[in-house]
């Protein structure tokens, strides 16, 4: 059964010293040791909107795994730590879970927490990783003890650039992001990927967080005359601001935006603007499987949970975790990460039309073809399916 | 005849009662043998947090409380240490014990430049003015990824290493420690020197420290850059304890944390502030919700204090003693 | 050139967001010395409140009403139940900033906690359809309204300080607080009546501002940083300051983006700032404003 953890009395004038690593939590009347699962998420600031889905959708799937009678005839015990959207805090909560006798970390917060998060989990040699982090440090260079399920970076671009070619002939690009670490980082990186693919960068623009309005930033992208405008950031009003903007100084060009625009706030915040925009992401709403477990989410969560495609990430990964325990007969944390590492054509939920998740000890990524990435569609005021092309 | 803030003016002072060394020096011998007491490495780190925050919340007491600059800059000379160690460690492969001195001069240097037309501000202008300084220096470290590594900062900076050994977990830990009691006897030392009652008397009473020749900017001044360089020795500490650094030890919640942390201690109040940084740095984690908002549980806290018990912690401590003394408020 | 209008159109908007943020730290500094930080929170709580009437099927004007009802409520709260015992008491002005920091913090977070966590739409009093004026020229009919509205709200401010008996003794409170009280001002009221009013034009600037960008818990954060970077700029003087600290920054946080370029638009305000504050602290509109 899941407990909501909470830290209790071992405090550090405790000279008297427990010899004990600090298990936290109330102890279960069960035979069985339960299985212990971390994850770290912000609970407050400006990742929470998605972070707390993500992390709900981790808790819906653990409880239905243990109603059914648990993994290995064990239960999981969930224990959720705040990272404060702050990097060091995330290390030192991964450090904490690991004290308490975590088997696997979820990580389901930003990248640049993510990142951190590893590091130390690399260090303390415990199995972790995030259902959608994007950030191509989190396995390039390869991490022993890290798996990602969603897209990367790369590969997240490189699906962006198949469109592209699909679409459009030599496209004019103009970039707008605005200013999160992930809106900078993931745009520069972006930057770097489609310069070095040969596409042609005409403006790049940022907008300041808060904006009041961003006409001037949409006139200079207009001017640059693009065929495509690429959107990205963590600040979805900000972003929204743009895409109102976009639309009123008659800009032609269609936009496409990065993975967090996987909100159910962003259509009705851009209005009408947003009627056609596009943006990359990895799970494709339309398969049945994923419509089955939208609606398990959608009965337990209600409305935010409708085309969170990051809720459904988030559950999918536990899925693939608990396989990999069942494979490994035990929770033992090098052997589920041995386990995970020889996961092969394991079915998963996220991935255009299907992806068979397999790692190898050089690739802990889930999605590793950029056929996989999903165009996802914005149409009155609604998610709309995914593009084909 | 003026007072330089000079070295000599630090040594000018009483000496130290023989019952208070004994005090520091327990208090210093039961904190450095800490880690041997405690197993989890988690509340080790935690140890070394608080250890951490305090060389910053200590500094920013004697900035706000003492000099009486209501200064929200603090941050931004942490910035300034950490990211000049982490640049010089990580991307030149200067030695990290080398980096400390110039991690101090340079966030003094920042704070004698901003700090003359600063300091000659009153009241609300001098916070505006430094909170200013401290959004753009945020602003900076996570724009300009040319010189801070941008929004993910810079990572896999080598830690510090002492006869061969690299310092990590308990070794940090007394490094931590190590700067800690050093900052708070320089600010005690401070506090009661022919420096320090310069610096009272330039917040207390203007015309009356300036009658009685005491040249008021440069005290004030003086005091502000030495502020600056215990961040900048906290920046130095943090950045080979976390091995990795980024903009958000520049955010501007950090800084109010360490603000609540200041006026619960009670303003100027150094024991008051201690206990304080204790209490907010491991105070959650006790009560079991460390899982979230410690912005939020400080400024209720604060709210708390300032409400209640004005003089926060360290009033209620010094309530105690003149109790348990029987004296009266001197 | 051809899109100058537009350019104007846009540095305007925003300056008269700015001007009205910066407004409302105006009454209540020059009433009463406060720099009040939280002043962007009550704009954010008239923002979530209305959000969340609206959705819960209020008519529209009413939420308005009631969002703006709630959230100067919640100003003439603060007042009472922090600044007024602790400047009875005599605390010093540091204490009573930072209780107010504290008072941020609480509401901010404490709104996140309650109303979640995403940022939504908030619909402005007028249709969202912008009206074409030209090849190159539109203008929503929310900017008509943020106009208006600064407009508005700088003139009865003008007028209740200038025209109105309690306003005038709010202008003699600011000048010289003792003998203010020696003709007789109860500073107390007029420290009350500060906080009521400028929670009253954070609360209005929420239905100017968030229509632009959004309703969330966060939202307060870079206005209110904004607004007293424009007062400043101004000048605390008079509510003149204010405006003018105000458009000048909007207009030249505009003018930079679209002719030099946006990405380094964030670290301008406070360069600016710090640049008056070194060369020219007293701001544009001065008088003789003591330092402090």
């Amino acid at each position: 059964m899941i407990r909501r953890q909470f830290t209790r009395r071992v405090t550090l004038g405790a000279l008297a010293g427990s010899a004990l690593a600090a298990t936290t939590g109330r102890v279960l009347a069960q035979s069985n040791d339960p299985i212990i699962m971390g994850v770290t998420f912000d609970a407050a600031k400006q990742a929470s909107y998605y972070a707390l889905l993500m992390r709900d959708a981790t808790i819906l799937r653990v409880e239905e795994i243990n109603a059914a009678g648990g993994v290995l005839g064990r239960q999981i015990k969930l224990l959720l730590e705040d990272d404060e959207n702050n990097p060091a805090i995330a290390a030192q909560k991964v450090e904490k879970l690991a004290g308490a006798g975590a088997s696997f970390i979820f990580e389901v917060g930003s990248s640049a927490t993510g990142l951190a998060a590893q590091r130390m989990a690399e260090e303390l040699k415990i199995p972790n990783g995030s259902p959608t982090n994007v950030a191509e440090a989190l396995t390039k260079p390869h991490k022993h003890w890290y798996f990602r399920l969603g897209l990367r970076d790369s590969i997240a671009t490189q699906g962006l650039i198949r469109y592209l070619k699909a679409k459009f002939d030599n496209p004019r690009l103009a970039v707008i992001r605005d200013g999160s670490e992930t809106g900078l980082s993931l745009s520069d990186n972006q930057v770097r990927f489609l310069l070095e693919a040969g596409f042609n960068i005409v403006a790049k623009e940022q907008i300041s967080p808060g904006s009041v309005d961003v006409t001037a930033q949409a006139l200079r992208i207009k001017a640059s005359n693009p065929t495509v405008v690429l959107v990205s950031g963590a600040s979805i009003a900000d972003l929204s601001n743009y895409i109102k903007a976009h639309t009123l100084v008659g800009t032609k060009a269609p936009m496409i935006g990065n993975n967090l625009f996987a909100t159910t706030t962003f259509p009705a915040l851009a209005g009408k603007a947003a009627d056609g925009f596009m943006f990359v992401d990895a799970v494709d709403m339309a398969r049945p499987d994923v419509k089955a477990v939208e609606a398990k989410l959608i009965a337990r969560y209600a409305d935010r949970a409708k085309a969170s495609t990051q809720m459904i990430a988030a559950y999918d990964m536990v899925d693939l975790v608990v396989d990999a325990i069942k494979r490994a007969g035990s929770a033992d944390r090098a052997k589920l990460r041995d386990a995970l590492e020889g996961t092969t054509n394991w079915h998963s939920l996220v991935g255009r039309g299907g992806t068979n998740v397999s790692f190898s000890p050089t690739d802990h990524d889930g999605i590793t073809s950029e056929k996989q990435v999903v165009i996802r569609l914005v149409r009155d005021g609604q998610y709309a399916g995914s593009v084909d092309f | 005849m003026s007072t330089p803030p000079t070295a000599s003016a630090l040594l000018d002072r009483p000496a130290w009662p023989a019952k208070r060394l004994a005090i520091w020096g327990a208090i210093a011998l039961v904190l450095a043998l800490l880690p041997a007491a405690i197993t989890n490495g988690y509340y080790l780190t935690l140890a070394t947090n608080v250890a951490i925050t305090m060389i910053l919340t200590l500094s920013l007491n004697f900035t706000i409380g003492r000099i009486g600059l209501f200064s929200l800059a603090h941050s931004a000379f942490l910035g300034i240490g950490a990211y000049l160690t982490a640049i010089l460690a990580q991307r030149h492969g200067v030695s990290p014990w080398l980096t400390l001195p110039v991690a101090i001069a340079g966030s003094c240097t920042a704070a004698a430049i901003i700090g003359v037309p600063v300091l000659r501000l009153r009241g609300m202008f001098l916070s505006v003015a430094t909170l200013a300084f401290g959004l753009f220096a945020e602003v900076f470290a996570r724009q300009a990824s040319d010189v801070t590594g941008g929004a993910y900062g810079i990572t896999g900076i080598p830690p510090l290493v002492l006869f061969g050994i690299p310092l990590r977990g308990t070794g940090m830990y007394l490094v931590a420690l190590t700067v800690l009691l050093l900052t708070a006897l320089i600010l005690e030392n401070i506090r009661l020197s022919r420096f320090g009652r310069a610096i009272a008397a330039s917040r207390d009473n203007e015309p009356a420290a300036a009658a009685a020749g005491i040249d008021i900017a440069r005290t004030r001044l003086a005091g502000f850059i030495l502020s600056a360089g215990f961040a900048a020795t906290a920046g130095w500490v943090y950045a080979f304890f976390h091995l990795t650094l980024n903009p958000y030890v520049l955010s501007l919640d950090i800084t109010f944390v360490w603000l609540f942390i200041v006026l619960v201690g009670g303003l100027g109040s150094m024991r008051g502030t201690a206990a304080a940084t204790v209490l907010l740095g491991i105070g959650p984690e006790l009560l079991g919700f460390a899982s979230t908002q410690q912005v939020l549980i400080s400024g209720i806290l604060v709210l708390v204090v300032v409400l209640l018990a004005p003089r926060g912690i360290g009033g209620l401590i010094e309530d105690m003693e003149h109790r348990i003394k029987g004296t009266t408020h001197g | 050139m051809e899109f100058l209008p537009l350019i104007l159109l846009s540095g305007l908007q925003v300056g008269c967001v700015y001007a009205m943020m910066a407004l409302s730290y105006f009454v209540i500094i020059n009433a009463t010395g406060i720099l009040n930080f939280a002043q962007g929170e009550w704009m954010m709580l008239s923002a979530v409140f209305g959000a969340a009437l609206i959705t819960a099927q209020l008519p529209y004007p009413l939420a308005v009403l009631c969002a703006i009802g709630g959230a100067t409520l919640v100003s003439l709260l603060a007042e009472r139940l922090v600044i007024r015992p602790l400047q009875g008491r005599n605390a010093d002005i540091n204490t009573l900033v930072v209780a107010l920091l504290g008072i941020l913090v609480v509401v901010r977070y404490s709104t996140g906690l309650i109303f979640g966590r995403e940022e939504v739409r908030l619909d402005g009093p007028l249709p969202a359809e912008p009206m074409i004026l030209g090849d190159s020229l539109f203008i929503l009919p929310q900017t008509l309204f943020v106009f208006g509205a600064t407009a508005t709200v700088f003139a009865g401010l003008w007028l209740f300080l200038h025209r109105t008996t309690f306003g005038r003794s709010f202008r003699i409170a600011a000048i010289d607080p003792l003998g203010a009280q020696i003709v007789g001002v109860d500073l107390g009221r007029v420290r009350f009546a500060a906080f009521a009013i400028g929670g009253l034009i954070a609360a209005i600037l929420a239905w100017l501002y968030g229509p632009l960008y959004a309703a969330g818990y966060l939202m307060g954060e870079a206005p209110g940083v904004k607004g007293f970077i424009a007062l400043i700029i101004g000048g605390l003087v008079s509510p003149l300051g204010a405006l003018t600290g105000g458009l000048l920054l909007g207009l030249f946080e505009v003018a930079t983006a679209y002719y030099i370029g946006s990405l380094y638009s964030e670290g301008i305000a406070f360069v600016m700032l710090m640049l008056f504050l070194f060369v020219r602290p007293q701001g544009l509109i001065a008088s003789r404003w003591r330092l402090g």
